[in-house]
């Protein structure tokens, strides 16, 4: 039972931290830290060019790459192209007197920890800080698997694909056939993404989700089965997943198993949930005896169990504990 | 705390930190003066052979002129702008907005997203206002008469079937649909600073109809109906970090409130014009009862918010060493929807403890107006990770998750069910609840040419008003990638878990929202000899004579975890790169003889793609996927049965096929390209039903030879095929021949053959099944 007086101590609590939060990050606003960030985004000094070359002089060669990272942050970078690519000049000076390419860093041919070390030196904070130590991390998926610089197809987030689905599906074939079901959410139409719901550069959540639980997530875009409500069915409360396959399903909903079936792993009570259900109770398979009695049933068909228990999600309807208002 | 308070702590901390951002912190941008963009206008048609809303089921496609998409972007002394637009003015348009200048910098977007459930269903009813479905008065009384002017042990389903199918080859046509229309806008303090800070806002609206609500009068007339919506989302919050060479602050605080401008929904039974009750009025009409309620009413999901507040920190050390800590706190609350009454029916009468009866069609006499619905929602994660040595990599996790639901309980003396009877059985509302504990530990060294992963993971449950108090699930978990060479890496990965449980108490779940519980009605609540003796036979009838408990929910029971995968990536030329990979999934619920018992899941997947020269990409993909699941029942009459022959079993299979293949060709270099791609999928479905002979479930099969099997259980083609043709026949021109053609196919047990009035049912059966549909267009591209 939740008192008033423990509801306004959990509103004080938030309140405190919200204020908490505000006055800490004001406090290192006053503290030299700041002035030293300008240091921390530089390139490390392994990397670090001696003299600064503009980025015009580097696109004389390199024109594609340049034009192709105008208008973004990286363009505008102190360093220009040394930010990330190390000794430019000496670069140019070689190309120019040797013929050969001299000490640049190409990110291309690097290994993806070396990758991952450029880029985090300026991204390894909001979430990308978990991203040392997380499975793709450990697996050796580096910034440029995804992200282009130079050559970015995507609205936002610069990925080498258009849709970052398709980045995503580069490794996890699988999800890409499920993602063809007959039950899917509108992923391969383009309106919504595998980072909706996941975050690549999350290491501290299960299967990298945005959110600190799975229903969390669903909930994101499915905000009226929040609830609390007042009869509540458990399952829905603690993992959408045990019902719903996010990824796509052949059944209707994006069930793991059609109804009756999927509510009979847990509802063989008296009567009608634990009754079989077979061929001869579907519309397909229906069976006419000498009175014309059919013997399709309402619990095999449509949405089944759903026909009268609508409120699966739960329920606010003081006659519904079986969620049927 | 008021809303306001909130959000003036959120504004002023972010108006802070703006003001106190450090101009020098901020990168002088380099002026790079330049504006581009391009806009495509184009003419196109579709096609759909069928009525199906499948073909457009989350998509608006073109026909005659049509404004696919727009890119302007560029910079001019420092502020820098991109807006992108996709399907100007269709159902399923699309912006994105980004503007930035120094250290500040404005986000929008806007999405809509249609989906289209169903076409052309057919319903007695029609929707009067929002939430309100009715028919005739006119018809209500016809059907009202006819079923009560001949004797009762007549009004069977040939009876009622005549009597309603003139009136549904009238009835009023309805398409199932929903548009959500989705904004977004932030305001972002210097994205690129030590201090970032973000104060954004979201707001969704979702308009239209669901499919389907199933708004039944009982046992014996379903009505279905399209589930009215009309929702509004909205999330207001701020998030702010700090980062050095140090590490990072993060901080957050986000209102997210959901509210339903139709909160019931009522909706007339066409058998009865006046009300009525008797004790098998939920079965009506049939041989049993004709009575029942004029019309009934359904709570539909009630306003609801979420306050949530983080604080978070990551410290990084030498040796890559990361240390970080996330504590979230939110509190869930639904307090504002007012309670529907027990009933429509003027007829019914509720009773309370002491005998009294009231009319139930009075919200006044429920003992609460509304729910104190209240849930604390508290997280914490810490996890570490270091490279002590150059070759190893340490990783270390744990976090806590809680959903405490501190919901008041309500007691009510009883319900009325359906809206046709009241039930005297005293309810009480059950705040479920529940706790997640987890830890993880992963080694992982570098050999050179072989890496090798390994760990163990644990996952604790604790959960309220449930069967079990604890599982704990423990997994090995092991990762070996090889780089055979350059070009070539073959990856190996194996997991191996068991979950247990701890103080199963069986009756525990199922008498929680019963003031005064009776005996076990569900195989799952039917506890051992040595919980309650009085259920021995029934218990040793489906777990055996001194078994373990057997008859656990599969969130709940003891299982074994497997998954196994192989994978092999091959570059042997740099053109050129190959993928091939097995995985298998198994949850073997090895305690388990009831509910679901195994569940399998096992996938082939081929990949390659070739590009020989700067003109030609090709690719082609095959996955094979294999689905097995196997659960048994017990069928019971008015008590759990204690024989075994009434038990059944269902083993589904599904198996799927998918093809996929593509090419983009610069037929001719900077002026003709062509491309092409194409998938096929098939996916075949067979649900194997089994029953002992001389049991109930086979019994009441023997004039149809037995079960049968469900061979078109959910067998599924899907095929489409595209392509593309375009000219660069100016310096800034384009012009493209397009398409793309789709056929699918379906055969769903549940819906296939469905027709609007079945057995105790009226049903939409609105069209979402076959179609091929095609897809034409010529479009013009200008750039700039």
């Amino acid at each position: 039972m939740n008192t008033p007086k423990a509801v306004g101590t959990r509103r004080t609590v938030l309140a405190i931290a919200a204020l908490g939060a505000s006055a800490l990050l004001l406090a290192m606003a006053g503290t030299p830290l700041l002035a030293n960030q300008t240091a921390a985004t530089t390139p490390t000094a392994d990397t670090k060019p001696d003299v600064k070359v503009d980025a015009q002089e580097c696109a004389t060669c390199h024109e594609t790459s340049v034009k192709g990272s105008r208008g973004t942050p990286h363009a505008s970078l102190e360093q220009a192209c040394g930010s990330c690519h190390g000794d430019v000049s000496g670069h140019l000076q070689s190309v120019t007197e040797k013929g050969e390419p001299g000490p640049i860093t190409s990110l291309a041919k690097a290994k993806p920890a070396d990758v991952n070390k450029t880029c985090l030196t300026c991204h390894e904070k909001g979430h990308q800080s978990t991203f040392a130590g997380s499975v793709h991390d450990r697996r050796d998926v580096s910034c440029t698997s995804c992200h282009s610089v130079h050559s970015f197809q995507s609205v936002r987030n610069q990925l080498k694909t258009a849709r970052d689905q398709d980045t995503c599906f580069t490794c996890h074939q699988q999800i890409r056939a499920k993602g063809l079901r007959t039950s899917h959410h509108p992923v391969r139409e383009g309106k919504i993404g595998c980072g909706d719901c996941h975050d690549p550069h999350e290491g501290s959540k299960p299967k990298m989700l945005k959110t600190e639980w799975i229903t969390e997530t669903c909930l994101t875009c499915h905000t009226e089965k929040r609830g609390p409500f007042l009869w509540e069915h458990a399952p829905v409360r603690e993992n959408c997943a045990l019902c719903h396959d996010p990824h796509g399903s052949n059944h209707d909903k994006l069930l793991v198993a059609k109804q009756p079936f999927l509510c009979q792993r847990c509802h063989l009570n008296t009567r009608h949930p634990g009754t079989l259900y077979d061929q001869t109770n579907t519309s397909a398979g229906r069976t006419t005896g000498g009175t014309g009695i059919t013997t399709v049933s309402n619990r095999a068909v449509e949405h089944a169990c759903k026909n009268c228990h609508q409120n699966v999600h739960g329920g606010n309807a003081p006659s519904g504990p079986y969620l049927g208002r | 705390m008021t809303r306001a308070c909130v959000l003036t702590f959120v504004l002023s901390a972010a108006t802070s930190l703006a003001l106190a951002q450090d101009p020098s912190a901020t990168p002088s941008p380099s002026p790079d003066n330049f504006e581009e963009g391009e806009f495509s206008l184009g003419v196109g048609q579709t096609d759909n052979d069928t009525l199906s809303s499948k073909f457009e089921e989350y998509r608006d496609l073109p026909n005659g002129l049509f404004a696919p998409s727009f890119k302007f972007r560029g910079e001019h002394n420092g502020l820098l702008w991109n807006f992108v637009g996709r399907d100007i003015q269709e159902r399923d348009q699309q912006y994105w907005l980004d503007v930035r200048k120094g250290s500040l910098s404005i986000e929008g977007d806007y999405n809509q997203i249609p989906h289209n459930f169903g076409n052309n269903g057919h319903t007695l009813l029609e929707s009067t206002s929002e939430g309100t479905w009715q028919t005739t008065d006119a018809l209500q009384r016809n059907f009202q008469t006819a079923i009560t002017s001949v004797p009762q042990s007549q009004v069977t389903f040939p009876f009622l079937n005549n009597l309603v199918t003139p009136s549904l080859a009238a009835a009023n046509s309805v398409d199932l649909s929903l548009q959500r229309e989705r904004g977004r806008v932030s305001f972002n303090v210097a994205p690129d600073g030590p201090f970032e800070v973000k104060v954004a806002y979201f707001r969704e609206r979702r308009v239209g109809d669901r499919a389907a609500s199933g708004t039944a009068f009982g046992f014996g007339n379903v009505v279905e109906l399209p589930e009215p919506l009309h929702y509004l989302t909205q999330d207001f919050g701020a998030d702010a970090s700090f980062s050095g060479d140090w590490g990072v602050l993060r901080a957050g605080l986000h209102y997210n409130w959901f509210e339903n401008r139709v909160e019931t929904l009522a909706f007339d039974n066409p058998f009865r014009i006046t009300d009525s009750t008797d004790a098998s009025a939920y079965q009506a009409p049939g041989t049993q009862s004709v009575n029942g309620p004029v019309f009934g009413l359904m709570a539909l999901p009630p306003d609801n918010s979420a306050l949530t507040g983080t604080l978070g920190a990551t410290f990084l050390f030498a040796k890559r060493t990361r240390v970080s800590a996330n504590v979230s706190i939110g509190q869930w609350t639904q307090d504002s929807s007012p309670f529907i009454p027990y009933t429509t029916n003027t007829a019914i009468l509720g009773e309370t403890s002491t005998g009294a009866t009231f009319p139930a069609t009075d919200p006044g006499r429920l003992p609460a107006s509304h729910l104190d619905g209240k849930m604390d929602v508290t997280s914490f994660n810490l996890s570490a990770t270091t490279r002590p040595i150059d070759k190893l990599t340490l990783v270390a996790r744990g976090r806590r998750y809680e959903q405490s639901n501190d919901t008041a309980r309500i007691t009510f003396p009883g319900y009325v069910r359906f809206d046709a009877v009241w039930e005297e059985i005293p309810r009480i509302n059950v705040p479920y609840g529940f706790k997640n504990n987890a830890f993880d530990a992963i080694a992982s060294y570098d050999f050179g040419k072989v890496t090798v992963d390994a760990g163990y993971k644990h996952r604790g449950m604790e959960r309220t008003f449930r069967e079990t108090e604890d599982t704990s699930e423990n997994t090995f978990v092991s990762n070996v990638d090889v780089r055979v060479a350059d070009w070539a890496i073959l990856r190996g990965s194996f997991e191996l878990g068991s979950r247990d449980y701890e103080h199963a108490e069986m009756e525990r779940s199922e008498e929680a929202s019963f003031v005064n519980p009776g005996d076990p009605v569900n195989v799952f609540a039917i506890p051992p000899p040595t919980e309650d003796p009085r259920f021995a036979t029934t218990f040793n009838s489906l777990c055996g004579v001194g078994g373990a408990i057997c008859n656990l929910r599969y969130d709940q029971a003891k299982k074994d975890v497997t998954r196994i995968g192989a994978q092999a990536q091959l570059t042997p030329t740099g053109d050129a790169s190959f993928n091939v990979a097995y995985w298998r999934t198994e949850d073997d619920y090895t305690e388990s003889t009831y509910g679901l018992t195994n569940a399998k899941y096992d996938t082939i997947t081929l990949e390659g793609d070739y590009t020989p020269s700067d003109r030609v990409t090709v690719f082609a993909f095959y996955t094979w996927e294999k689905l097995a699941d196997a659960q048994r029942g017990r069928q019971s009459g008015s008590s759990i049965s204690s024989n075994p022959l009434d038990d059944w079993t269902a083993d589904v299979e599904d198996n799927v096929n998918t093809f996929g293949a593509g090419g983009t060709f610069a037929l001719v270099k900077d002026e003709w390209f062509l491309d092409v791609s194409g998938h096929y999928q098939k996916a075949d479905g067979n649900n194997d039903i089994f029953a002992p002979p001389g049991g109930a479930p086979a019994n009441a099969r023997t004039n149809v030879g037995g079960p049968t099997d469900i061979t078109a259980y959910d067998d599924t083609k899907f095929a489409r095929i595209g392509g593309e043709l375009r000219y660069a026949f100016a310096k800034s021109w384009t012009a493209a021949l397009g398409g793309f053609f789709e056929d699918y196919e379906v055969e769903d047990s549940n819906t296939e053959g469905l027709s609007n009035y079945v057995p105790g049912s009226f049903f939409l059966a609105a069209q979402d099944a076959d179609y091929q549909g095609a897809v034409g267009y010529l479009r013009f591209t200008y750039r700039w």
